[in-house]
């Protein structure tokens, strides 16, 4: 498909004249423009003009236009490794940015789509609802914010400063440590940059979390609600409280939130397991043995929970033996 | 003996030939039973006797060591 450079330029003339002008001198051009060697560039555009023209000839415009196009980009890395190869370091500069511009730019867009985040946008509650955080700690505790962009990413929350400005007097940092020393509202702004967001701040101490040391309960009885009791410095129940609730062993019990916010303890299977209330501060651990039904007690073997329906009129009365036994009942 | 709604009717518990001393809740007991026992389950004399009083009797052997 090579021919030499007198007959080529010949053909490719005429050829012009019947070529898509516009297609070519944009191949021409971007070639230029990527640095390729003039004269390799030529030879390879030169060959391809001709066999347009028989194509052309023989195939009619559309199908000769089509194949035109295919060889051009299929020539391309060929073009680029030429300009590679015998450009000058200043046109290799070049090259390189047009490279690194074509593969960057559908990076930089997706990241951008799918990753990017942008500026601070809202600044808000991390602790309780949006604007109201209950603190029922007696020792200072950090304050927490979620930075947002505008469209909702999380940002570091680093640079968050933190100003008491009314209610009940509260030391307040300007890093966000909070000592709620007495009950009572106060109003605390946070701000980042020219951000700004206005919480209210539930100082409800506790002092003391007070429960049962050890809960029964049955597999397929009725869900208790986890029995506890939170107080402050005057032994007063408090009852705006924000804590965790976790069981040790959840394939034994576990604990369910209500819409309501009430905690209820649902028995799984027969066992034991802990149970722990953490109030701020301040926590309460719980014994948990979960019971199976039984008809009888008689018979009980070591580590079972057994549960016995009873019901009695006066002058009734039960009666079931337990083994002797080394460990205890 | 865990009540079955009503704590104020339940049935009385008394446990025979064990050493037993309160557990960790209100109407528990930890017991040793070096001989055999007897658990008695019954309806107290003070009251309406023709009420039913309903109690779930639940028993944990613990593990042992």
């Amino acid at each position: 498909m090579r021919a030499s450079f007198a007959s080529r330029a010949a053909a490719r003339v005429r050829a012009r004249s019947s070529v898509e002008d516009g297609i070519a001198s944009k191949v021409e051009c971007l070639l230029e423009a990527l640095g390729a060697d003039p004269a390799f560039a030529d030879a390879v555009l030169g060959d391809l003009t001709e066999e347009h023209a028989r194509r052309a000839a023989r195939d009619g415009a559309r199908t000769a236009r089509w194949w035109y196009v295919g060889e051009a980009l299929r020539s391309a890395p060929h073009l680029l490794a030429s300009a590679v190869r015998h450009a000058s370091w200043r046109r290799r500069a070049r090259l390189s940015a047009y490279i690194a511009a074509v593969l960057l730019a559908p990076a930089v867009a997706v990241i951008a789509l799918f990753g990017g985040n942008g500026l601070p946008a809202q600044l808000v509650a991390d602790m309780g609802s949006a604007a109201d955080i209950v603190v029922n700690n007696v020792r200072p505790v950090q304050l927490a914010m979620r930075v947002l962009d505008a469209a909702g990413h999380v940002l570091p929350d680093t640079g968050v400063r933190y100003r008491w400005s009314a209610g009940v007097p509260v030391p307040v940092s300007s890093t966000g440590v909070v000592t709620c020393t007495q009950p009572g509202d106060a109003t605390v702004h946070a701000s980042l940059g020219p951000l700004t967001t206005r919480l209210t701040l539930r100082c409800r101490p506790v002092l003391d979390v007070r429960a049962f040391r050890m809960l029964n309960i049955v597999v397929g009885g009725p869900v208790a609600e986890v029995p506890f009791l939170a107080v402050d410095a005057d032994g007063q129940r408090v009852t705006q409280l924000r804590g965790q609730i976790t069981v040790e062993d959840s394939s034994v019990a576990t604990v369910n939130v209500t819409a309501e916010g009430k905690q209820l303890l649902r028995a799984r299977a027969a066992g034991s397991t802990a149970l722990n209330v953490r109030i701020g501060d301040r926590d309460a651990h719980m014994e948990v043995h979960v019971y199976e039904r039984a008809s009888t007690p008689e018979g009980i073997r070591p580590g079972q929970h057994l549960a016995v329906p009873v019901q009695v009129r006066g002058g009734d009365m039960r009666q079931w033996r337990l083994a002797a036994s080394p460990e205890l009942y | 003996m865990l009540p079955d709604g009503d704590e104020q009717h339940m049935p009385r518990l008394a446990i025979v030939g064990a050493y037993c001393g309160p557990a960790l809740d209100t109407h528990s007991f930890f017991c040793l039973a070096k001989r055999d026992a007897s658990v008695f389950v019954y309806h107290s004399r003070v009251g309406d006797q023709t009420r039913e009083v309903n109690g779930t009797l639940a028993v944990w052997r613990q593990p042992q060591p």
